[in-house]
């Protein structure tokens, strides 16, 4: 079993989420959630659908309201105007092109560093985005989220609908913005490449979560997670589990 | 002149050779009948403008997904709704012309739904530099109305002395403009993205949009009033309505904001009754005033609070 690294402070530029509960629909989807981040860390959640993670960003952002604790910058308390969220639903605005939508990301001023992130994830930015696939419009909203250089970068499943070389590039620029400072908190349900360009991660299991541990450890959680897939595999197949996959000490 | 032609016959052949033999057939028509049927031939050519107009200049019906009939059958009933005025006054004259011309508005209208599909796969764009970046609705909605908007002003510069015509013209810009805002909504990751408070938001976007129809649309007024003194009353009416409607157009918007959606019935039965409010000033205000704070209180969720 990894350890566990939650730390017992942050500093002065950290985000800390404290023993945050959020209830939807009656039902209580995140329970006593914390998390310490420093600035310049980049920091996975992973878990199951249906784990807590989005709703975990979007409480953070305030769209929804914990029933207790909460979440602050530093010494304060986390403002959306902290942070630059990249939510799974897309709505950019039709007809435009994403040079356009980068400038109203960009409130004008379009910094050249935009375009050459979108020029390395091959958007097409003169082109209308209604002829953009999935993939691409999630990589030019990445890219304007980006440049809303904000303290925390929220970002849930910013690798979806993404190829090969993109999920590179994006790996790169996450770390290069933790290098500027920026706290890079995100979703993922793929663990293999994690440890390349992650401080930590956390595991959260239904709202909870289950511990923090550094990226290195990713081989034990991954040996976790075959014993998890052979379990049900075994189910599936109506086989002994012991027989599948031995209990390791 | 000639490379646009081309570009367009290339791109759009059924479209080029639709406008061309309209435009063959009504000179012919026009040849053969001259003044008699001048009346005649201006009502038909009127009548097949407004169903190019309102049929391949749109993209956005989404009435035959509601009503469960073919895209083509609702293009066809709109292009007819559209003209009826045209179609009726010539069949009054002549029943065959009457029928000519719903046939021809009605070929625009069943033609327009595979045209306005080549047109949104059509990838370059223009840029619009007098446009602010705040404004994407202004832009995306220029691209697809800049004949209406160019003939309208150049028809008011051109009829200002007729108080007719300018009135005529200020309600079109006004309309076309305000139905820029019953577009789909955009996400609320822009709202977020404008770092600005919901006030701020909507009263800059407030300002801009209602200032860009201003400079179309003083300009006709003033010229108009100097050159018929004697109407200046009915031409600052007719500002102030146009200027109320697009306001409350913008206001509407984002009072009934509703992700990735166009204007709803509920929304635009609101936007009708803010309109129609201006005829008595106290409630006009008062109603723009409380959409303003009701779009203020939708988008507080998503715009930063600081």
């Amino acid at each position: 079993m990894p350890r566990d690294v939650v730390p017992a402070a942050v500093d002065a530029d950290g985000l800390f989420i404290e023993a945050l509960t959020v209830l939807r629909g009656g039902v209580r989807v995140l329970e006593s959630c914390t998390l310490a981040l420093r600035a310049g860390q980049v920091h996975a959640v992973v878990g199951h659908n249906g784990a807590g993670k989005t709703t975990l960003f979007e409480t953070l952002f305030g769209f929804l309201t914990p029933v207790s604790g909460g979440a602050r910058l530093g010494l304060r308390a986390v403002r959306p105007s902290d942070l630059a969220y990249l939510p799974t639903e897309l709505e950019l605005y039709r007809g435009l092109t994403g040079r356009e939508v980068l400038v109203l990301f960009a409130r004008g001023t379009l910094e050249p560093v935009a375009l050459r992130q979108a020029a390395a994830l091959d958007v097409p930015v003169d082109d209308v985005i209604d002829s953009y696939s999935y993939g691409t419009r999630r990589k030019l909203a990445l890219v304007g989220v980006m440049s809303l250089r904000r303290p925390v970068l929220v970002l849930d499943e910013p690798f979806e609908a993404l190829d090969v070389v993109s999920r590179r590039i994006v790996r790169h620029l996450l770390r290069r913005a933790a290098e500027h400072g920026q706290i890079v908190i995100f979703s993922v349900h793929e663990l293999e490449t994690l440890a390349s360009f992650c401080d930590t991660l956390s595991v959260l299991q239904s709202g909870s979560v289950q511990g923090t541990y550094p990226a290195q450890s990713m081989a034990d959680l991954e040996a976790q997670l075959v014993r998890e897939v052979d379990r049900r595999v075994a189910l599936l197949e109506r086989r002994d589990v012991a027989s599948v996959s031995p209990e390791v000490p | 002149m000639c490379r646009i032609t081309v570009a367009v016959a290339v791109a759009e052949p059924r479209w080029f050779l639709l406008v061309i033999a309209a435009l063959i057939g009504g000179g012919a028509a026009a040849v053969v009948h001259l003044e008699p049927r001048r009346l005649t031939f201006a009502l038909g050519a009127m009548a097949v403008v407004v169903a190019l107009l309102t049929s391949v200049l749109r993209r956005d019906a989404r009435l035959h997904r509601i009503i469960g009939i073919s895209p083509r059958l609702v293009r066809v009933v709109e292009s007819l709704l559209w003209s009826w005025p045209f179609i009726g006054v010539a069949a009054i004259s002549s029943l065959r012309d009457g029928a000519v011309i719903t046939g021809s508005v009605a070929a625009v209208g069943f033609l327009s739904v595979e045209t306005s599909a080549n047109r949104a796969a059509r990838r370059t764009r223009r840029a619009l530099p007098m446009v602010p970046t705040t404004l994407p609705e202004w832009t995306v909605g220029l691209r697809r109305s800049a004949p209406i908007i160019v003939a309208a002003v150049l028809g008011g510069i051109a009829g200002s002395g007729s108080p007719g015509i300018v009135v005529l013209t200020l309600l079109t810009l006004s309309l076309t403009t305000s139905a820029y805002f019953c577009a789909p909504a955009e996400g609320w990751l822009l709202l977020h993205a404008s770092g600005q408070r919901a006030g701020r938001f909507l009263s800059r976007k407030l300002l801009a949009s209602v200032g860009l129809l201003s400079a179309m649309v003083v300009p006709i007024v003033l010229l108009s009033a100097l050159r018929s003194p004697q109407f200046a009353l009915v031409y600052l009416l007719a500002l102030v309505i146009c200027l109320h409607a697009h306001a409350a157009a913008v206001l509407v918007k984002y009072a009934a904001y509703r992700v990735g959606q166009p204007l709803d019935a509920i929304g635009t039965l609101l936007w009708i009754i803010t309109d129609i409010s201006i005829l008595v000033p106290p409630v006009g205000i008062v109603l723009l005033v409380w959409l303003y704070r009701r779009a203020s209180a939708r988008l507080a969720d998503v715009c930063p609070s600081a």
